[in-house]
């Protein structure tokens, strides 16, 4: 974990944001910090690829991962991958929750953005804008680079051990 | 074909670890204990698979000839799938090579058996395995083939119910790695998750073991 890209943005008008500091809370995009964000290169003529990414929660409130989007595809959606006796399924998360003062990563093999019906073939090294939605309605805008899953996962298998429910 | 079809897996369970049958005749497995399970597991006896057609990249061929005279790695899935099968098949172009420079005397290969035919065309996979390795076979076939074969393997897969002509739907499929030997025979499953350095130590144990 090398590079921190975390962009905030969002409903940060003044009145929002005196009216939630008054009420003694933050917009939870401000307590998230998004790591690494990275988009697999997908094989031609794949219809669907993933993000990943790993989402740290400085807050003392968990906060929710809603939804994501990104232009140029048709469908995005929050997945997560789970091996049971060695039968692989992809399950849609209405949330990914992040818990206070810890962690979640997106990983292959777990968590991911699964991004359906890209409008182009997208090129390694080529940066997507994705648009994080929380629990709160507030937004995190991040760019990810498309990469290499191997080059992106450095040598290592992919990682059951976060959210994978993988089991023997 | 049928838009909707669930066939329940056979699960892996099945492939009980190779008891020590000291009686071995034709069988190359009787005896043999893999010495990580979690990485290689044999069954009791080879499990042969039915000589039925496919299609391939290079039109229809029998599955008797694909699996004859070589040594398979061979992975089900599907190409839509956004996240393991690419996952599995970097793993699997990692390993070929180096399995052909560790066992230069084996004749190995990698087949890729699409589960999803009403998606994948022999075309369409073609150009999806080559991203990984322009040496992996993809094949996929007929409904009735693509289960005769995964049966005969115990590999297990539900394709999710849809619509006719809604393109995305996913497949629940097994993640294993099963090793086919020069007769069309399965003789080892390697369950995931797939750490290319030990399934290669696997079966470099296995062949100087087993196949002798
Ligand atoms: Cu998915």
């Amino acid at each position: 974990m090398n590079k921190t890209t975390t962009a905030v943005r969002g409903p940060i008008n003044f009145l929002l944001l005196a009216a939630t500091l008054l009420a003694g809370s933050v917009a939870h995009a401000a307590e998230l910090e998004v790591i690494d964000p990275w988009v697999a290169l997908s094989p031609p003529g794949a219809h669907a690829t993933a993000a990943f990414m790993e989402l740290r929660n400085a807050g003392e409130q968990p906060v929710d991962l809603v939804a994501a989007s990104v232009d140029g595809f048709q469908v995005v959606e929050l997945h997560r991958s789970i091996e049971e006796n060695g039968m692989h399924r992809m399950v849609q998360q209405e949330r990914i929750t992040v818990p206070a003062g810890g962690s979640v990563e997106l990983a292959p093999g777990g968590y991911h953005v699964m991004l359906i019906g890209a409008e182009s073939e997208l090129e390694e090294g080529e940066v997507l804008t994705l648009e994080l939605t929380l629990g709160d309605g507030s937004r995190v805008s991040v760019e990810a680079p498309v990469k290499r899953r191997e080059q992106a996962m450095g040598g290592h298998g992919h990682s059951h051990d976060n959210g994978g429910g993988h089991e023997h | 074909m049928r838009a909707n079809r669930v066939l329940l897996p056979l699960m892996l369970v099945m492939l009980g670890l190779a008891g020590c049958r000291p009686d071995a005749g034709d069988n190359p497995l009787a005896g043999y204990q893999a010495p990580d399970p979690l990485v290689l597991r044999t069954p009791e006896a080879p499990m042969p698979l039915p000589d039925v057609p496919l299609a391939g990249v290079d039109g229809e061929l029998r599955s008797a000839d694909l699996f004859h005279d070589r040594w398979t790695l061979l992975y089900v899935g599907y190409s839509f799938c956004p996240d393991i099968c690419p996952t599995e098949l970097g793993q699997l172009s990692r390993i070929l090579p180096v399995l052909r420079q560790r066992l230069p005397n084996i004749p190995w290969q990698v087949v890729f058996l699409s589960v999803d035919p009403e998606r994948d065309t022999p075309a369409h996979l073609e150009k999806y395995t080559a991203f990984f390795s322009e040496e992996f076979i993809p094949v996929t076939g007929s409904r009735k083939s693509i289960d005769a074969i995964t049966a005969a393997v115990k590999a297990g897969y539900r394709i999710e119910p849809h619509e006719a002509g809604q393109t995305t739907y996913s497949v629940d499929h097994d993640t294993g790695f099963r090793l086919i030997d020069p007769d069309g025979r399965m003789l080892a499953l390697l369950p995931g998750p797939h750490d290319p350095p030990a399934i290669v130590s696997a079966l470099e144990n296995f062949m100087s073991e087993v196949t002798k």
